[in-house]
């Protein structure tokens, strides 16, 4: 009954006029983004950034980066889909099977079961965040310094294992992120960290530095290498709504692709890159025709593009339960809610249920206003794509360069882009996944925080983290099992290749 | 590529060492009971160093990969934005927001994209005036004004 009564005090606060905009408008862009290949929305929640000081209501803030971020996960099909251009890295999968549809002339079939898909998963997944995430926040009330440490330890640990990149290379950015978080004055002593003698660095770097660095400079860096040009090529879109074969081959496969991928989208460093690519693979393997698929089977649009849209509601419940974000853009909308004086944790849905339920309502409304945004606009999206490189990258670097400026009107943090900027290209040069040094720079002051306070506590011992803790024992014995399990692989390996 | 890999582990484990040292000597690690400041940064420079020297490991031998690291001065374009945006930020506050803009629109258009002068300059003077409008007008930003009476 609480979550009824959340839910409505929530939808009253979604369907406030300044809501509703700011939820189209997040809707919107993100699904531009999503359109544009090489500016993910990571990258764009990281560009608006510095616009949530402007923004005075908490709720309406996270409403509209939300809206980025799962406006971004439809818009990435319709290039996936009519140019065999992949705007996301959730939408790779898609292009398999849905640019060889658009081949056949059955783009429109293709485009409808995505938007289709997208809508019924992204409804499931914020209903499964409206019942699951109160109990879950109401379980982690319990939680003390040791567990959060415990909690924050196996998240990391998590998001590097499921990244998708090396491990190595994940330990290597997740390590990066601790330090670069180290930077400035000591929480607990006071005292100066890694300052290099500067005043400017004693306050530590900036969040939305770091992010727009990171994810917008380093992006455009990368891409100025890229010498090929993306053509348009004119497809037949053809009749947008499925057939009812269509419809008998796909229902499934969205259903599957919807639970699958609101269960992956809860772990940490789980997302919609790997619960699209997980669908994929799980239809491909029960499907009875597993040859058709890379031919333009429709299952492999459908499950893949159902389970990137659940994944990216489920991803909010670790963030609103318990103050862990699950992924990079996660990450960001956390950053948002700190700009915003809110802690992500078990407190918000009791201290800020106005965030919370209007949040979580307003993905309904948002799911629903993309289904009307992306069907009749296809033509519109694949026109941004037209937009020449020369004028979006050194927009995009302004955008970044200026909204670092506005955070405290100081030319310096200009020049702190820029080095998060050129680590950006470089970790992406080396084929780094990024992701885990956003996370781990928003984390270390609650991992540094719970470690310290748990050794004050418990006199020095480490016995802490394990007796009488069962739920802190529970999360190192898992932390303990992922060490192991990646130490017998290596070796596993090692003997095998020698 | 694995070149540039064991080039880029090497300077990783040097900056773990670094940090590592600093982190002992300088900020001290404090007791168990209580964890000075550079007891975390000591743990994350010890992954640092571990991760980075399995890199490092991993790096060594053969390149399977035939392909270069930067393809046809790759390196050149990502350099020189660099270097456009470092003098974007000298020049911002003197020059102020407008003409810096300008300046960094036109270096761009000219050193990076190899524009012809009449596109880039109409490329130039419409992005900076529209970015102008949008901050300084519309989202209030208080960019600098520089030598300009705007």
């Amino acid at each position: 009954m609480e979550t009824i009564n959340g839910l409505i005090q929530g939808l009253g606060v979604a369907i406030a006029p300044m809501n509703l905009l700011f939820a189209f408008v997040g809707a919107l862009l993100g699904t531009a983004v999503g359109v544009l290949p090489g500016l993910g929305p990571a990258a764009t929640i990281s560009l608006l950034l510095p616009m949530i000081y402007k923004i005075g209501d908490p709720a309406t803030a996270v409403i509209f980066l939300a809206g980025i971020y799962y406006g971004a996960m439809y818009g990435g099909s319709t290039t996936s889909i009519l140019l065999n251009l992949p705007g996301e890295a959730a939408s790779v999968v898609t292009s398999l099977d849905g640019y060889k549809m658009a081949l056949k002339g059955r783009a429109g079939a293709a485009l409808g079961i995505a938007a289709i898909g997208s809508f019924i998963a992204g409804t499931i997944g914020v209903l499964g965040l409206t019942f699951v995430a109160p109990p879950l926040a109401e379980f982690a009330l319990k939680f003390g310094p040791p567990e959060y440490f415990s909690l924050t330890l196996v998240g990391l640990l998590l998001a590097v294992f499921l990244s998708g990149s090396s491990i190595v290379k994940g330990m290597i950015t997740l390590a990066l992120g601790l330090l670069f978080a180290a930077v400035g004055l000591d929480p607990v002593t006071g005292n100066v960290r890694f300052t290099l003698g500067t005043t400017h660095l004693q306050s530590g770097f900036d969040f939305v530095t770091l992010a727009m660095g990171i994810f917008g400079l380093g992006e455009i860096f990368y891409n100025l290498e890229q010498t090929e040009a993306g053509q348009i090529v004119t497809t037949k879109v053809g009749r947008l709504w499925p057939t009812l074969q269509d419809w008998a081959e796909s229902k499934w496969a969205i259903f599957r692709g919807s639970v699958l991928g609101f269960v992956v989208g809860v772990l940490p460093g789980g997302g919609a890159v790997l619960s699209s690519l997980a669908s994929y693979g799980l239809e491909k393997r029960l499907s009875k025709k597993p040859e058709e698929f890379g031919e333009g089977a429709i299952a492999g649009v459908a499950g893949p593009e159902s389970a990137n849209n659940a994944a990216s509601s489920a991803s909010f419940i670790p963030l609103m339960t318990l103050g862990i974000p699950a992924n990079a853009s996660i990450a960001m909308i956390y950053a948002a809610l700190l700009i915003q004086g809110i802690q992500p944790g078990p407190f918000l849905i009791t201290e800020h249920p106005d965030v919370f339920w209007g949040v979580t309502a307003s993905m309904y409304i948002g799911n629903a206003m993309l289904l009307a945004l992306n069907l009749p606009l296809v033509g519109l999206w694949v026109q941004l794509l037209r937009v020449p490189f020369s004028i979006l990258g050194p927009v995009v670097v302004l955008f970044t360069t200026v909204g670092v400026f506005s955070i405290a009107n100081n030319v310096t943090d200009i020049f702190s882009l820029l080095f998060f900027g050129v680590v950006g290209y470089l970790l992406k040069k080396f084929k780094f996944e990024v992701g885990p040094l956003p996370m781990a720079f928003v984390l270390a002051p609650m991992i540094e925080n719970a470690l310290r306070q748990s050794l004050l506590i418990s006199n020095g011992s480490l016995s802490i983290f394990v007796v009488d803790r069962p739920i802190s024992a529970t999360l190192l014995g898992i932390f303990a099992v992922m060490v192991l399990s990646q130490v017998v692989k290596f070796f596993r390996n090692r003997t095998r290749t020698a | 590529m694995k070149k540039y890999e064991r080039i880029a582990a090497l300077f990783l484990m040097i900056l773990s060492v670094t940090t590592g040292q600093y982190s002992i000597f300088t900020l001290k690690l404090g007791s168990m009971q209580l964890p000075a400041a550079g007891f975390m940064p000591l743990l994350a420079s010890a992954v640092l160093f571990v991760a980075s020297f399995l890199w490092l490991l991993g790096a060594l031998g053969q390149d399977p990969d035939p392909r270069p690291f930067w393809e046809a001065r790759g390196w050149l374009k990502p350099l020189l934005a660099a270097a456009v945006v470092f003098a974007y930020a000298f020049i911002m506050d003197e020059a102020g927001y407008l003409l810096s803009t300008l300046v960094f629109m036109l270096s761009w258009q000219f050193i990076i994209e190899r524009e012809k002068p009449v596109k880039a300059a109409i490329i130039a003077v419409v992005t900076t005036l529209a970015m102008w409008l949008l901050f300084s007008k519309l989202l209030n930003v208080q960019v600098p004004a520089g030598i300009l009476p705007i």
